[in-house]
């Protein structure tokens, strides 16, 4: 990506400008998002957004895209299997939807499967890390931190370490936003990361009886009052959050309208796309939004074609497609990965669920992905072939396709800083994007 | 409150105390001869004078107003009482304790005005944040506290809870838990955000109000360490029971029997799958977070091996969910027990021990070094913020040397030397929010719109989603600063439904901002530490309190 250091406005700029100026004119004088049409000073884009999506608890990839072509999948999971797509035997509608000769897609993911063939969404399977504790919290430590096992001794996240090894174009304090309740793993490290539940939560509320009209007055207050204290970065913390109550001041997330038609679902990950779909239009300078899906730890009645998993398959496609469909073009400056801490065992436990196994499936969506393929070394299901006590095993490190988007996506070269002590030399080799 | 009218005196002249009750044998005399003796009685023996009914918190008080009532209309001796004046007596009385108990729970949660002024109160500031680390926030009554009794005293009053210790109208308004009156099987009827409604309200309640600060600090650490979320499946039903009957009763008690008990609730067996552990096809959910949080830690020295041999041990134990058994209680189900013979951390358990094989795992894991360091440290960072090698080490010989004990290792952190003297510990949402409260001397009823609040900090309680129970510490924490910055502003404008401060009976009218100070932080308004702070207040009392509560002082103890 090249970088655009000075501040004339370039011919591409310009018509952006225009067109997203139009477009806002367009929706109306309600939006409040056409009044900031024009970016503010010192956001001017370095590469993609980033964003990141953590499905917490361990998401069963094989039931997510199935090795349909695989005997040993439908023997291990006798109750659980998703029917392959030419199984005749049982209704279309729970069929998994064909992607290749070997791989088809879980039959709730179908809102996704427009995207897949557009070419928009990538997947790779049989990845992983080298986290072989299958501990939820070591592994899930091991992804956000960017690290081959838990126990390295890295301590801050692979998204901190990213945007720390570029330079910080502008002072956006919404650089880096979280919707979960506390700051993830992957953002730890930097100062300057925020963590939102919604958006329009982000004001000093003031009320009547507390006899301050003015917020600014209370803002400068806390700003000095916050400015001596230097432990663990809260004094830069409160710098920012006071920063980004000015910049939100500006913006009125409760009024957003996505575009192009789309529906969000009213699920959390549904809200929470919808308010970084939001944030991006609003182009106040956000670069990444970590958030996350949970319940995927499915020990027991995990559910094939309906139930507990597919619920969520569900909500997860939905949520996708929306965002999709809702950032239309701008979706060529987006880039979103959907990760999980390990897949699960391929056989199902007497509970009619899977416990903790090994390889899982990742999701890359965006405008920049080769997508329309399923990325995989396929390391087979058959005993031989599965790693003990019969996970499957990790053929592709998730470093590699972090690496990649981090590298062709995001613009910033310095992977061995993002990345230390991974193997590079396989760098760019999977083309995903 | 009681002037409504009591039953018709028929007698004459002032009756005499203490004289034994006439009755005849009818039912509705029996009752009142039971209400006499119950209560009348034990009130007249107090024999105090009769003061404005109920203003006071010390219950016998108002059984004195209550006698005296009794006693200035009604005579002792010869008394008959109708089944009709019992009932209506009963029914004033009823109506009396339904309209001033609101009231009286108030006076009573909150202490009467302190400082008006500036009072010359000098404490040690080691004192202060000795409290403020041991209880959720130090308050004047509760250095006054310290002060009298002295510290080894203190600690040991707080380290033997006693129910009947707590002040009578606290005790009256924990009574009134529907979740806490109900068995988990049958609390199906109320819907899950409800009990976790009343979960939290119970929990804050107890943290703001309870005498028995160290008790409520350690219920918190335990509610993290045996983290049951109340997300998954029926938990939610058998939090209250697990929370009473294990966490809180045992939370003082020895480590290996609280681990026990855990590992029996039904509550953690269903939370972390143990319930479908059977022989031939192990869940090794429980298993993993047994070792890797429960006891010996993630590089306690166990192997994968070890995860499914402890799975293997605990086959059986389930949750009682049979036709006409007592459902939701733990049951050992020997058909499902697999009783090979197992290895388990390097040790043999030999074929046919039943039960037996859990017990011993149990017993084996709680009194391993691994668990014995792994515990200490976790209560060095929640007491003090973070765990220094040598504090860790010592404590975890009196660990091992007391069988677990966790009083003793407690006794021993707390009079350490170090305790306070570690760098300042970053509160969490919870404990900023009691601290808050305790400090200004709040009422509150600890009910959703202040448990909204503890939600958008972060920290709503029993509702994080993993094992290992919430984090510590700053890096975890600090996004949610401006949360925080907005409850203190709600506590003190009083826009928090259900809970309000009375800011000028508190410290008076402003200019007060050193009254404020001093009975926040208890510590002279001119220490250097919040010399800065002091500068900067202004506005109305309101907005000064805010400002303190806001501000980077009150983050951390």
């Amino acid at each position: 990506m090249k970088q655009t250091d000075n501040h004339l406005l370039t011919r591409r700029q310009i018509v952006l400008g225009g067109v997203s100026a139009a477009l806002g004119w367009l929706l109306g004088g309600n939006s409040a998002l056409a009044q900031i049409a024009v970016k503010p000073p010192g956001t001017e884009r370095r590469g993609d957004v980033l964003v990141c999506l953590f499905l917490r608890g361990g998401a069963d990839g094989l039931n997510m895209v199935v090795p349909y072509a695989e005997d040993a999948y439908y023997r291990n999971r006798p109750s659980l299997a998703i029917p392959a797509p030419n199984d005749r035997r049982r209704p279309a509608n729970e069929r998994a939807l064909l992607l290749n000769d070997l791989f088809a897609l879980h039959p709730a993911l179908r809102p996704l499967y427009p995207l897949y063939a557009e070419g928009k969404l990538a997947i790779v399977h049989a990845c992983g890390s080298a986290e072989r504790s299958r501990s939820h919290f070591e592994a899930m430590s091991a992804m956000e931190r960017g690290v081959a096992e838990a126990k390295a001794s890295i301590g801050n996240g692979w998204i901190a370490r990213h945007l720390l090894s570029v330079p910080r174009k502008g002072s956006s304090p919404l650089r880096a936003v979280a919707f979960s309740n506390v700051l993830p793993e992957s953002l730890r490290g930097i100062t300057d990361a925020v963590v939102l539940q919604t958006l329009s939560d982000f004001r000093l509320a003031m009320p009547k009886s507390m006899g301050i009209t003015q917020a600014e007055e209370l803002q400068h207050t806390l700003r000095e009052m916050y400015a001596g204290v230097d432990r663990h970065g809260v004094d830069q913390t409160a710098r920012d959050t006071l920063q980004v109550l000015q910049t939100l001041q500006r913006v009125d997330p409760s009024r957003y309208r996505p575009a192009g038609g789309a529906v969000y679902p009213d699920s959390e990950l549904g809200r929470g796309l919808k308010q970084v779909a939001a944030l991006i239009k609003a182009q106040v300078g956000l670069e990444v939004a970590c958030l996350d899906k949970g319940g995927w730890d499915t020990h027991v009645a995990q559910g094939g074609t309906a139930g507990w998993m597919p619920a969520n398959l569900t909500d997860l496609a939905r949520s996708l497609a929306a965002f999709a469909t809702d950032m239309g073009g701008a979706m060529r400056h987006i880039t979103l990965i959907a990760m999980t801490e390990f897949g699960r065992r391929v056989r199902e436990n007497s509970g009619l669920g899977t416990d903790h196994g090994r390889a899982g499936v990742m999701l890359v969506l965006g405008g920049g992905v080769r997508g329309g393929q399923v990325y995989a070394r396929w390391p087979g299901l058959e005993p031989h072939q599965l790693e003990d006590p019969g996970d499957l095993r990790v053929t592709t490190d998730y470093r590699e396709v972090l690496a990649e988007v981090v590298w062709k996506r995001l613009g910033n070269p310095h992977i061995a800083r993002v990345f230390p002590g991974a193997n590079l030399r396989r760098l760019g080799v999977l083309g995903l994007v | 409150m009681y002037s409504t009218e009591p039953p018709a005196y028929k007698g004459r002249g002032r009756p005499k105390l203490g004289s034994p009750l006439r009755v005849g044998g009818g039912r509705g005399e029996r009752f009142s001869r039971f209400i006499f003796s119950k209560f009348i009685n034990r009130g007249v023996q107090h024999g105090k004078d009769v003061k404005p009914p109920c203003l006071h918190p010390n219950s016998h008080v108002c059984r004195t107003t209550l006698v005296a009532h009794f006693s200035a209309r009604a005579g002792w001796r010869k008394v008959k009482l109708s089944r009709r004046e019992c009932l209506r007596f009963a029914l004033v009385a009823g109506a009396g304790i339904v309209a001033g108990c609101q009231p009286m729970l108030r006076r009573a949660m909150a202490p009467p005005p302190l400082v008006t002024g500036l009072p010359a109160r000098k404490h040690l500031p080691a004192d202060v944040l000795w409290l403020n680390r041991v209880t959720f926030g130090v308050t004047l009554t509760e250095l006054d506290r310290l002060a009298e009794m002295g510290k080894i005293a203190y600690l040991e009053q707080q380290l033997h809870p006693n129910e009947m210790g707590e002040q009578w109208l606290v005790r009256l308004r924990l009574r009134g838990f529907e979740i806490f009156q109900t068995a988990p099987a049958e609390l199906g009827d109320l819907p899950v955000p409800e009990v976790l409604r009343q979960l939290q309200q119970h929990a804050i309640l107890r943290a703001v109000y309870s005498r028995y600060q160290l008790h409520e600090r350690m219920v918190d650490f335990w509610r993290d360490h045996f983290n049951v979320a109340a997300s998954k499946g029926l938990c939610a039903y058998y939090l209250p029971q697990y929370e009473r009957d294990v966490l809180r009763k045992l939370a003082l008690g020895r480590f290996p029997d609280l681990l026990k008990a855990t590992a029996r609730s039904p509550a953690m067996l269903l939370y972390l799958d143990n319930y479908r552990n059977r022989r031939g096809v192990p869940n090794e959910n429980y298993a993993r977070e047994l070792m890797e949080l429960h006891t010996l830690g993630v590089h306690g020295g166990y192997t994968q091996r070890d995860v499914q041999e402890v799975a293997r041990c605990f086959t059986g134990w389930t949750v009682e969910e049979r036709f006409l058994r007592p459902r939701g209680t733990f049951r050992f189900d020997p058909a499902q027990h697999d009783d090979g013979e197992k290895r388990v951390l390097e040790r043999h358990i030999p074929a046919g021990g039943g039960e037996n094989d859990g017990e011993r795992v149990l017993e084996m894991l709680a009194m391993h070094p691994s668990t014995a360091k792994h515990l200490c440290k976790k209560l060095c960072v929640h007491f003090m913020g973070h765990a220094p090698d040598a504090t860790v080490h010592r404590l975890s010989e009196v660990y091992l040397s007391t069988g677990g004990d966790i009083s003793e290792v407690l006794r021993e952190l707390l009079l350490s030397e170090e305790f306070v003297q570690s760098p300042p510990a970053f509160k969490r949402p919870f404990d900023y929010m009691v601290s808050a409260l305790r400090a200004l001397y709040a009422l509150t009823d600890g009910n959703r719109p202040l448990q909204e609040h503890l939600e958008k900090m972060g920290q709503p309680l029993y509702r994080w989603p993993l094992p290992d129970g919430y984090p510590h510490g700053e890096e975890a924490w600090k996004g949610t600063l401006l949360a925080r910055w907005n409850f203190a502003i709600a506590l003190c404008a009083n826009a928090i439904n259900g809970t309000r401060v009375d800011l000028p009976a508190l410290v008076g009218k402003p200019p007060a901002s050193d009254a404020l100070l001093q009975t926040v932080f208890c510590l002279p308004p001119d220490a250097p530490s919040l010399r800065s702070l002091r500068e900067r207040l202004h506005g109305t009392l309101a907005q000064q309190a805010a400002l303190i509560l806001a501000s980077p002082q009150f983050q951390w103890r």
